[in-house]
């Protein structure tokens, strides 16, 4: 018996960049693309072109092989549409540049040499059916803009922040932007000043942005279940005891942020997720073919394009808990407090992960001192949630997260924290 | 049917030239087709055969000094995508005022037809790789070997009509160990790449990081194997070459010409030379591609122009207009980097880092990097190293090349032999 499906994707996208004060590189771009799927003999052939489907299948089949993949082959159907509280095709152009201009005045101060502000709207449209009569669709918004600046006083440093999420124009057309200009002129400052890291194991408070890259990084990639197939992954497992009662974390592709989905890219409804629950691991990130043998849900499945599907993490989260602010920075007694993140990257076959955060503070005897620069931070899954506390005040942050070379629209979320991890830096 | 697999283009351009030349001062479209065909290893077995063409072209006017630019792969919306264009050059203040005439350089051994029919190789390849790790007793959990065929083609309102077609081999597989996993990659422009050694070596890493230990804390002399050098030199340094960067701000080198920078090493961007990865008879807007030296015996000499940025400086551009994707608009760019330091045979004690973890965090606007190094090993006393910190400045770092291996192989843009630092500051 055979098995095939058929992903439509037409996506559409306007950007414009704000370099310097100058209005670089607008670009407008009109993406349509095709992917046929077919399983037989326990093997996919996949072939991926604008062709007819009859075609499309044909040239799938081909490229089949032998193998043993078995697919769950939930049916799901239906449509889907975001609305858009102000719909971007309604504002002008010249709007969107005046936007971008007006915040960049929040940038101006001497020390800053390079500024850089980028608006992004792009809308996918997506249609999937398959042989057991699957049909979805949907149109998704996304929205947002980056601001970037560089800082020269004898070194060159740098500040990013973005704020990008599902939806429309309403998005940036509020204060928030202008807010996260001025915190990076003022941030920057300080930054020139800012004292090298000191480094080795110690308790790390960490702001909403880098805690929600701590937990995408540290645990959520061991989460996705295709690791596990591939005897790639340190948690072989669920029911295993990771973190404290008070810890709770959630992939949510519904939660109305930067990596909303209503279906996935296998046509499979999406579903919030419980990863950790009472700080006992519970479920895996799966696709159709690891949710059959590993016996869960599918609907975690996502592509950049109509590449092949990968298992993805969508808004995944750390849940408040009950710590002040305050608490924490008592209980770190000597350490430092980490804000905002340039990345990071995880092997979830070894547990190893290290991140970089975008600035610091040092803690000494629980108050806030002086601010650090190029920290990083590294641990390993399967240690670092052990001890975690967890603050008040969700916050999310939205990325794009790379695996095989695919990247897709995420965002990670988190109160404040405190870890005990490695910290070094330059 | 068979077509449908060709290195062929599907979109017809005239009409597209006929609305550009009657509406715009000035145009260019960059058509590109390309086929991929790969298969993926997991855990032992050859998971899929996937086979993908995509088309696109990506359109760039000028009007009134203006440069608009819209990209589509939808064969039915091409005027569609010049109109965009020409509506975004409105409010753009990209400034060009025509489009290079361009030129070809002479580059041989970029396109082999035995790669755009590589299926049956695809699967051999799989084989090879799987079998070579598991005679290891190693787990190769994941991988995936790629052929790919690129044709591209540049028309532009200065008269250019250029095209090429160019072939890419890669291969990567990750290997698992009890706890220890490492991956290593290789590639060409042919069938040709060790797909063995590749293999070999990512076994052997995933072992020794299997028994990795601890490291203490301190100052040693670091050996970094081709990828390592790369990972770090593409995040950390290269960016600092970009006119742009420069005349933006965000390059340390800039007044820095004729200056001692690094030690006794050369950095040299040829994008020219045959059968390297990067190289191509002309650059993504059609300027022909050339060999520019950056870094001689450790001095600057210069930086990288696309086409823009080199008439803003009013130098001649240096054949690096790149486009990252097919769909973006050209800037600057390395092609391949040649990097050349006094070659050894080998070397005795040193840490020697096979590949590093977050190499993409690095700040490269300071050159500022703190790195997890997985795996590493310790020659002298042959001690797998599980994971190390590495801190420092990239620009600090070249100050400290002592040598080099007599073997080049080419990283993504990076041709090098593996390099020795001395001195430098591990963390354990």
């Amino acid at each position: 018996m055979s098995f095939h499906d058929i992903r439509y994707l037409k996506t559409r996208s306007f950007s414009l960049n704000l370099e310097n004060g100058s209005l670089e590189k607008p670009k407008y771009e009109n993406y349509a693309g095709k992917s046929f799927r077919v399983l037989k003999n326990g093997s996919w052939g996949v072939y991926n072109g604008l062709v007819d489907d009859r075609v499309g299948l044909e040239l799938a089949e081909r490229n089949v092989m032998e193998g043993d993949v078995e697919i769950d082959q939930s049916v799901d159907s239906g449509h889907y549409e975001f609305r858009q509280r102000i719909n971007v095709d309604t504002i002008d152009v010249e709007e969107k540049v005046k936007l971008l201009k007006e915040i960049e005045k929040e940038l101006k101060a001497d020390y800053i040499v390079s500024t850089r502000i980028s608006y992004i709207e792009y809308i996918r449209e997506f249609r999937y059916t398959n042989s057991s009569g699957a049909e979805v669709s949907y149109k998704v918004p996304r929205t947002g803009i980056a601001i970037q600046a560089v800082a020269k006083d004898g070194t060159l440093q740098f500040l990013s922040k973005r704020l990008f999420r599902a939806g429309g124009f309403e998005i940036v057309s509020g204060d928030e932007p202008f807010e996260m200009a001025a915190e990076i002129t003022s941030k920057l400052k300080e930054l020139l000043h800012a004292l090298s890291p000191p480094s080795g194991k110690m308790p790390v408070l960490m702001d909403p942005s880098l805690g929600g890259v701590f937990i995408h990084e540290a645990f959520g990639h061991a989460v996705e279940a295709d690791h596990l197939l591939r005897g790639a992954s340190v948690l072989k497992q669920t029911g295993i005891k990771v973190g404290p009662e008070e810890l709770f974390v959630y992939d949510d592709p519904l939660r109305e942020e930067f990596g909303f989905f209503p279906f996935d890219d296998e046509g499979v409804k999406a579903r919030k997720k419980v990863v950790i629950e009472r700080g006992v691991f519970k479920e895996f990130l799966h696709s159709r073919e690891t949710a059959k043998k590993l016996n869960g849900v599918p609907g975690n499945s996502r592509s950049q394009g109509v590449t092949e599907p990968l298992i993805r993490m969508s808004n995944t989260y750390i849940d408040e808990g009950d710590y002040e602010f305050d608490e924490l920075l008592e209980s770190v007694g000597n350490g430092v407090y980490l804000v905002g993140t340039r990345g990071g990257e995880t092997n979830p076959a070894t547990g190893y992960f290290h991140f970089s955060a975008q600035y610091g503070y040092l803690i000494i005897k629980g108050e806030v001192g002086k601010m650090i620069k190029d920290v990083s931070l590294s641990g390993h899954t399967l240690e670092i949630l052990k001890d975690i506390k967890i603050g008040k005040g969700l916050k999310f942050d939205p990325g794009f997260c790379g695996k095989a070379g695919q990247l897709v629209p995420v965002s990670d979320g988190a109160p404040p924290t405190v870890v005990r991890a490695f910290v070094g830096g330059a | 049917m068979a077509g449908l697999n060709e290195l062929e283009f599907q979109i017809d351009l005239e009409p597209a030239v006929k609305f550009l030349e009657f509406n715009s001062d000035s145009w260019e479209i960059f058509h590109e087709v390309e086929v991929k065909k790969a298969v993926r290893i997991e855990k032992g077995r050859i998971k899929h055969l996937i086979v993908e063409k995509e088309e696109g072209v990506a359109i760039r006017v000028i009007i009134d000094g203006r440069v608009g630019f819209s990209f589509t792969t939808d064969p039915d919306a091409l005027i569609e995508t010049c109109e965009r264009a020409m509506k975004i050059s409105r409010i753009s203040e990209e400034k060009l005022d025509d489009f290079p005439e361009g030129g070809l350089s002479k580059v041989n051994s970029i396109y082999h037809r035995k790669v755009v029919e590589a299926e049956e190789w695809l699967k051999e390849a799989g084989k090879t790789v799987i079998s070579t790790v598991l005679e290891k007793g190693v787990n190769p959990a994941e991988g995936v070997i790629e052929a790919s065929g690129t044709k591209k083609k540049i028309l532009n309102s200065a008269g250019a009509e250029l095209e090429s077609k160019e072939t890419f081999v890669s291969a990567f597989i990750e290997c698992v160990h009890g706890e220890g996993a490492a991956y290593d990659l290789a590639s060409s422009r042919n069938v040709d790449i060790d797909l063995e050694r590749m293999a070999e070596n990512a076994s052997t890493f995933a072992i020794h990081s299997s028994k990795g230990g601890k490291i203490e804390a301190g100052r040693y002399d670091i050996v970094l194997s081709p990828l390592a050098v790369h990972q770090l030199l593409f995040h950390a340094l290269y960016p600092a070459f970009s006119i742009e960067n420069v005349m933006k701000g965000r390059s340390p080198l800039a007044n820095r010409l004729n200056e001692e920078v690094f030690g006794e090493i050369s950095l040299i961007d040829d994008g020219r030379q045959d059968g390297l990865f990067m190289s191509s008879p002309f650059d993504d807007e059609g300027s022909p591609t050339q060999k520019t030296v950056l870094v001689e015996s450790g001095i600057l000499k210069n930086f990288l122009k696309d086409w823009k940025w080199s008439k803003e400086v009013s130098a001649d551009p240096t054949g690096n207009g790149i486009r990252q994707e097919r769909n973006s608009y050209p800037i600057t760019l390395p092609t391949n980097i040649l990097v050349q330091v006094q070659a050894q045979e080998d070397y005795e004690k040193a840490l020697y880092i096979h590949s590093f973890t977050g190499a993409h965090t690095s700040n490269h606007v300071s050159g500022d990097f703190s790195l997890e190094c997985a795996p590493a090993i310790l020659t002298n006393e042959d001690k797998p190293i599980k994971t190390a910190m590495l801190y420092g400045n990239v620009y600090d770092l070249l100050k400290k090349v002592e040598f080099g291996g007599k073997e080049k192989i080419q990283v993504e843009n990076t041709y090098t032999p593996w390099l020795k630092f001395l001195g430098v500051e591990v963390k354990g």
